[in-house]
């Protein structure tokens, strides 16, 4: 698309846009003639200042950035994670659990189930050492020092070390918040 | 006009070492991406910041796009094309970040704009008030000419012109032909050499 003036064909605005963007599309008269004319020449060189200009522009107006890119390893998806591998790692556990289970029991003696009434006999009386220390945890010494040598002490003696919940610790009116109450 | 990557700020690579660094990194090696994010972390983080105009935002997904380069860098087979490929991944997240805004102010009764400075007067005191109101002058005529255009012609005036693509490169990144980036470009100088406005800005910026 040019124009004619003064005996000269100028290449017109679409022209100048096309040469801009590819100048392969040009014909080659009109190449020829961006190529001699001084006119021609600037009217598209000055287009291309003003583009220039504007990403020089961008770049020079655009804030810094003041934070540098950190990639985390751990932001990483991890084979780990991978659903396939946890699976197969669930699997291959599970298989040596089974395998470890089966060589542990085919190894043990034959009189091993004596073994294990005595166990159960021993677990027994350790759980009625349990239950005795938890009714009385005091050592005997002390129990003598307050007068009390059998092992349940008397409702009042308890009551004293540890007083029923029931009642309200005289301290907790002062603790409250807001109004005291009478 | 062919732009090329040296005009680009950032630490300058030739192309068979930019090849080789890419080529490192698709291996794992680490050093080699922390090298490409130090030459192209500004190119992202500025072709961002001109879509958003929020530097925060834009900081944000700088980083984003980079953890997603580095994810998915194993599967890139032309390491020639680690330009084109890392803006694909940041227009992508553009794309999604402003869609994501849309549906927000729906629920919202007023969405931010673009980061304002509305303290201008206050500004104008200072010795870098000037500069400070050029800034702000040329923004707004950048998304005066931005709005007049369409989104295909914006993204690719903006590729070609700001983010200094060239359009081989464009045509990679939005997954069109180059024929198709040249009509869009062609179509999109046509309407930004009606912009009286910001041409008039740049002249007098010229002179």
């Amino acid at each position: 698309m040019s124009h004619h003036n003064s005996n000269k064909h100028h290449l017109g605005e679409n022209d100048i846009l096309q040469a801009m963007i590819d100048d392969t599309v040009l014909s080659q008269r009109l190449k020829q003639h961006l190529d001699k004319c001084s006119h021609c020449r600037l009217q598209k060189e000055h287009f291309e200042q003003e583009l220039t200009r504007l990403g020089q522009l961008a770049r020079r107006y655009a804030p810094k950035s003041h934070r540098r890119v950190t990639i985390v390893a751990d932001r990483v998806r991890s084979p780990f994670l991978n659903w396939k591998f946890a699976s197969g790692a669930a699997a291959v556990a599970a298989a040596i659990i089974i395998v470890w289970a089966t060589v542990l029991i085919q190894s043990q003696p034959p009189g091993s189930v004596g073994n294990l009434a005595q166990n159960m006999v021993e677990a027994e009386r350790l759980m009625t050492e349990i239950d005795g220390l938890v009714e009385n945890a005091l050592p005997p010494i002390y129990l003598e020092i307050v007068g009390e040598t059998d092992l349940n002490p008397d409702e009042e003696f308890m009551d004293f070390l540890i007083p029923a919940t029931g009642e309200a610790p005289r301290t907790s009116a002062l603790t409250m918040k807001g109004p005291a109450r009478c | 006009m062919t732009p090329t990557t040296q005009n680009a700020p950032g630490p300058q690579i030739t192309e068979p070492q930019l090849t080789q660094l890419v080529e490192k990194a698709r291996d794992g090696n680490r050093l080699a991406f922390d090298q490409l994010i130090d030459r192209y972390q500004g190119d992202i983080y500025r072709m961002i910041y001109y879509r958003l105009r929020k530097q925060m935002d834009a900081e944000d997904l700088t980083q984003d796009v980079f953890i997603r380069a580095y994810r998915s860098i194993a599967r890139l087979r032309e390491p020639e094309r680690f330009r084109s490929w890392l803006y694909t991944i940041a227009v992508n997240r553009v794309y999604d970040y402003l869609r994501k805004k849309r549906v927000r102010s729906i629920f919202k009764s007023s969405d931010e704009g673009p980061e304002s400075h509305p303290e201008v007067d206050q500004l104008r005191e200072k010795p870098e008030a000037l500069e400070q109101v050029l800034k702000e002058d040329f923004w707004r005529q950048v998304a005066r000419i931005a709005e007049k255009l369409s989104k295909m012609e914006s993204e690719v005036f903006m590729l070609r012109f700001m983010d200094d693509l060239n359009i081989a490169e464009i045509a990679q990144v939005l997954k069109k032909s180059e024929s198709t980036v040249k009509t869009h470009l062609y179509r999109a100088l046509a309407k930004f050499k009606k912009e009286k406005g910001l041409r008039q800005f740049l002249q007098e910026d010229l002179t």
